[in-house]
């Protein structure tokens, strides 16, 4: 997977990638990905993080089963300071 | 005699400290740790926002809050519908924090004033789903009731527009607003500087949320303390019970016998 305007080659060569928008950004996903594998190649998987897929919220308890698409948009959302 | 006050009860934990502090605005997360130490708070409130991808491993907020000393109470603050305060509400039960949400649906952006209306409906739908409401809404005290009959554990009536400094504006509804809940009445928004703590203490409410009176003061440790201070010495004047107004004076002395 490459990392949002890293310009990186995606890792392990020429697997098949999808296109997504992550937190409002192109990205390049790996075929067939879950979303617990997009925040583990994010480095998010051990954070407190929570998932919108196209703007619908993703339970926690299905982030291995749930597949990334083809265009889907993603959004990775955590806790900032706030009042 | 020597006034003993309970804690303040949120849903089934109790509390020692009644000021609950934002998290927000603060020029560093280490002025922020140290002010919240400083507040004596136990409940920080915090907001949900997109990760930062090309953070670099930059430190968080949460690297900066002990969950295991402070309640974590996310807020679903800019939202202007209740569609979206409710997804935020979902998103916060996902990061596993616990059941609470401070809820606020706006409806004017210049002010931040509450959309009471989006407000309730939000409220009876999270308060079902199991979620413990803490209700930000004006100092209406119909709307105060509403929002109680609606399900919300805690209602919060602003004092003033979030981040104006203004203090409590309308003592009178304040007052009027804890008449008519029999839920915890915590002031939230628009407290300036420790005398406006006092005074929302002295009237009666149960807490007081506050983040930009202490997160852009000058010295925000040392006004975190104070504001501790100023709870604490409102709180206290509120349980002794203090004299009634005069018109009029009474002398504290006798009269004169010689």
């Amino acid at each position: 997977m490459t990392r949002p305007g890293s310009g990186a080659v995606p890792i392990g060569g020429e697997s098949p990638t999808v296109k997504i928008t992550l937190n409002g950004e192109d990205y390049e996903a790996e075929e067939g990905a879950s979303v617990r594998d997009l925040l583990e190649a994010l480095d998010l998987a051990r954070q407190r993080v929570a998932v919108l897929m196209d703007g619908e919220v993703v339970r926690k308890a299905h982030f291995r089963e749930v597949r990334l698409e083809p265009e889907s948009k993603i959004d990775v959302i955590h806790m900032v300071g706030g009042g | 005699m020597n006034i003993e006050d309970k804690p303040l009860r949120i849903g089934n934990r109790e509390y020692r400290s009644r000021l609950l502090v934002g998290t927000g605005k603060y020029e560093s997360f280490e002025v922020m740790e140290k002010a919240l130490r400083e507040s004596g708070t136990e409940i920080v409130t915090v907001a949900l926002r997109r990760v930062d991808l090309s953070g670099k491993g930059e430190k968080t907020l949460l690297d900066h809050i002990d969950p295991a000393r402070y309640t974590i109470l996310p807020n679903t603050a800019g939202c202007y519908t209740r569609e979206d305060a409710v997804k935020i509400a979902h998103l916060a039960r996902e990061l596993e924090i616990g059941d609470l949400i401070k809820l606020e649906v706006i409806g004017d952006e210049r002010t931040l004033l509450p959309d009471v209306a989006a407000t309730l409906d939000a409220t009876k739908q999270l308060a079902d789903e199991g979620f413990t409401v803490l209700a930000y809404t004006n100092d209406d005290p119909v709307a105060a009731k509403q929002l109680e009959d609606a399900g919300a554990t805690v209602v919060m009536p602003a004092g003033a527009p979030i981040g104006s400094g203004l203090g409590i504006l309308n003592r009178n509804n304040i007052r009027l607003c804890l008449e008519a809940l029999s839920v915890p009445c915590i002031v939230d928004a628009g407290v300036g500087t420790a005398s406006d703590v006092t005074v929302a203490f002295e009237l009666g409410v149960d807490g007081v949320l506050l983040n930009t009176a202490i997160a852009q003061a000058k010295d925000p440790i040392t006004m975190a303390r104070a504001m501790k201070q100023a709870a604490a010495s409102g709180r206290l004047a509120y349980l002794a019970g203090r004299i009634e107004k005069k018109r009029y004076a009474t002398a504290s002395s006798p009269i004169v016998d010689f």
